[in-house]
């Protein structure tokens, strides 16, 4: 092993083996796990009825759908059969907050429109969605001969929903952009501070001296950089494993068993086959449907998790690694600057800014995630990797690849050269004893000859 | 062993080493002498590269110092540390393979010398939880375990109860008697006198004594005798009376001490052939001056 991976190994394991971090591993995705599942929770108790009204131009549907009427959602067919802009027009002056038109080739997949004033909310358009979704199953049910599942879940889709006003508020990409910067700006700065405390207390201790006369100064500086980077990335994963645990584990709290879910189905639908679609008499369905609300909205909130997660857990290790190691090296050029804590303060508040800064963006982004300010602080690096993450779930990615390419790559060039600068005052700083670190005595390092 | 020509080195627009040359034989002790911030320090960094100098070379068994010399020597700086949340033998291990030994080779010097100096119930301890002279100890044990051909010691004694001290320089004496070549950097002058053999003296960043100890101290000595004796102090004075002079006398008729210069070139023998008829003679001795003396001495005249 070289002695550069003999000092990662060092660097790695005195942190891993820490108590501090194995407790911060587990409290640290239960408390984010809270952050899921509380809302949830709240979800689950919102007791205020929404009033959807349904313009229906199959002229099937809307007598159904009446049936779905749950104590949170109720639809009305008070709308006249007009065109769009004729219904968009007598909604702005109604009172009413949410309008579906529903196409005539809902049948055939065709996607519904949804006016709203508010946005409806999660738990509106989930019920909405699946509601129409189970009577185009149940429609197709109908019309078939010879019922065969599979080849009827191949051929249908999910109900599509465009929105006929723009703006609208989406809730899981909100939260899980807050939580990957909230987290960003967690890591970078816990693991930033345990490099420039890392180098500090070898500078105080002196153990430096004996460090650097059997390794280049630079080696130990790399291998302690790179050694903490994968820490960090260490409870990443444990983060990402635990709290997937978690998850599976409360999806399979909050949801029946499979196999009687699909019980239920399969009698809800044989009662189907034998009466008419508009017929009043469906009891078994009305008592799934009653039991199925809320565990359905769960699985379709987890669903959309996983729409989101993916892209999520691509990016957060690059961008963990470019943020960090841009801001470890400055961190570690402050412990080597400096000779105690105290002295850290005046280089640590400037180096703490940006990414104090990138929080408060970042914490607002779901309002306008691609505005100007989002946009230019997702791709300046100081900014990019908390900013970025917190946009990144609102983004789409098939057209906008090039941003977060090029937010990566500036983030690389921006460590390059940070990690340069580093290394000279680090060099120099480690062994400049009882020397009232300034920034002009900093400058002056930067020029010195090795 | 070690030759070094004619290094300098700036820190900034400061001159740290003004054309600083120093040979140092195979299996020397050698002592490296000067005053705070004369520029010990930058030399002692530059023998270890942690830095390098802005001109002049050093020579390494006839070959350029590079980095793999790294591995033949061993340094203990005058500032000891530890990283002092660690443990004593995964520390010893982690810094012996820094210094290029494999694990288990590491691990069966490690026991020789936990063993030796009786810290081997240690191992596992914080260096922390340690007293000041067990760390001591384990800071040589981590200068000396790679088994260097070349050894830089920086204030080693500091720290040390005369009892460690002790066995330290026996160790230091004892590696000096397997091959290796000590540079030894102190202000204990003391210790420079009973180990050292060769000596430089750094003053401003310029060197300006070098050479064995003993030839050093016969060429600062002032041709001064002391003489004790028994008689008259008015029939020894008297004696004196062209070609010495009398610099210091105590004591009574049966006891006295003198201490005497001799002029021009005037010999022992000489001094000797005017006194013997004057008074009874009991002892004569040569005063040597101590390195102490010299060091101060050298000092002052270029510090006026």
């Amino acid at each position: 092993m070289g002695k550069t991976g003999l000092i990662i190994k060092r660097e790695y394991f005195t942190r891993v083996r820490k108590p501090s971090f194995i407790v911060m591993s587990i409290l640290g995705p239960l408390l984010i796990a809270c952050t899921f599942i509380i809302p949830l929770l709240i979800k689950q108790n919102n007791f205020k009825t929404t009033y959807v009204q349904v313009v229906d131009y199959t002229h099937q549907i809307a007598p159904v759908l009446k049936y779905y009427n749950s104590d949170h959602v109720v639809y009305l067919t008070t709308y006249a059969d007009q065109n769009h802009s004729l219904v968009a027009d007598r909604f702005q002056e109604s009172d009413d907050t949410v309008v579906v038109l529903i196409p005539e080739k809902f049948m055939e997949n065709a996607a519904v429109t949804v006016m709203h004033k508010n946005h409806p909310g999660l738990n509106t358009m989930t019920k909405l969605k699946k509601d129409l979704q189970d009577l185009r199953v149940k429609w197709a049910v109908k019309q078939g001969t010879n019922i065969n599942l599979v080849a009827l879940d191949k051929q249908l889709h999910d109900v599509k929903v465009n929105y006929y006003n723009e703006g609208t508020s989406i809730e899981v990409q909100m939260i899980i952009g807050l939580i990957a910067g909230v987290l960003m700006y967690m890591l970078i700065m816990l693991y930033g501070v345990q490099v420039m405390r890392g180098v500090m207390e070898e500078k105080t201790n002196r153990i430096v001296e004996v460090i650097i006369s059997s390794v280049k100064p630079l080696q130990l500086l790399y291998g302690k950089i790179i050694g903490i980077a994968l820490t960090g990335l260490t409870q990443f994963i444990i983060l990402i494993v635990l709290m997937a645990a978690i998850f599976l584990s409360a999806k399979s709290y909050f949801i029946v068993n499979p196999s009687v879910k699909a019980q239920q189905q399969l009698s809800a639908l044989q009662t189907l086959g034998q009466s008419n679609l508009s017929d009043h008499t469906a009891p078994a369905v009305e008592v799934v449907k009653g039991n199925e609300i809320s565990e359905q909205e769960m699985i379709l909130y987890i669903d959309e998790l996983k729409s989101v997660v993916p892209k999520m857990l691509l990016f957060f290790p690059l961008f963990f690694l470019g943020g960090y190691l841009l801001y470890a090296s400055f961190y570690a050029a402050i412990g080597a600057a400096v000779d105690s804590e105290t002295e850290t303060q005046q280089f640590v508040l400037p180096v703490t800014l940006p990414i104090i800064i990138a929080i408060f963006i970042s914490s607002g982004i779901y309002e306008n995630p691609n505005g100007d300010i989002a946009f230019w602080a997702s791709i300046i690096p100081f900014t990019s990797p908390i900013v970025m993450l917190s946009r990144l779930p609102f983004m789409d990615l098939s057209t906008q690849w090039w941003e977060v390419l090029l937010s990566l790559f500036l983030l690389i060039g921006a460590f390059i050269l940070s990690t340069i600068l580093a290394s000279k005052i680090y060099r120099t700083g480690i062994l400049m004893y009882g020397q009232k670190a300034s920034y002009k005595t900093i400058f002056k390092w930067l020029k010195y000859k090795n | 062993m070690i030759s070094i020509e004619n290094i300098n080195k700036f820190y900034g627009d400061y001159k740290a080493l003004d054309a600083v040359s120093l040979y140092i034989p195979e299996k020397c002790i050698y002592g490296l002498l000067g005053p705070n911030g004369a520029g010990k320090t930058s030399l002692i960094r530059i023998l270890n590269q942690i830095t390098a100098p802005d001109s002049g070379r050093i020579l390494f068994n006839d070959q350029p110092l590079e980095r793999r010399h790294v591995e033949l020597i061993g340094y203990l700086p005058e500032e000891r540390g530890l990283y002092r949340k660690m443990k004593v033998g995964e520390q010893v291990m982690y810094l012996a393979q820094l210094k290029g030994l494999d694990k288990h080779e590491a691990k069966r010097r490690l026991k020789y010398w936990f063993e030796k100096f009786e810290i081997d119930n240690w191992w596992n301890r914080k260096v922390e939880d340690l007293s000041k002279g067990m760390q001591q100890k384990v800071q040589f044990i981590v200068t000396v375990i790679h088994e260097p051909k070349l050894l830089i010691l920086d204030e080693p004694f500091s720290g040390f109860d005369p009892i460690n001290a002790e066995m330290i320089k026996n160790e230091i004496l004892q590696l000096r008697k397997d091959g290796a070549t000590i540079i030894f950097s102190t202000h204990n002058m003391k210790s420079v006198e009973e180990m050292c053999d060769k000596i430089a003296l750094i003053n401003r960043s310029k060197k300006i004594l070098e050479g064995r100890v003993e030839t050093i101290k016969n060429k600062h000595k002032t041709n001064n005798y002391e003489i004790r004796f028994e008689g008259n102090m008015i029939s020894f004075s008297t004696a004196l009376w062209a070609g010495y002079k009398l610099l210091y006398h105590e004591g009574d008729k049966d006891n006295m001490r003198a201490v005497v210069s001799c002029l021009d070139n005037q010999s022992i023998n000489d001094l000797l052939a005017v006194l013997i008829p004057a008074v009874k003679i009991k002892s004569v001795s040569e005063i040597i001056p101590s390195m102490n003396e010299i060091f101060i001495q050298k000092v002052r005249e270029i510090n006026g």
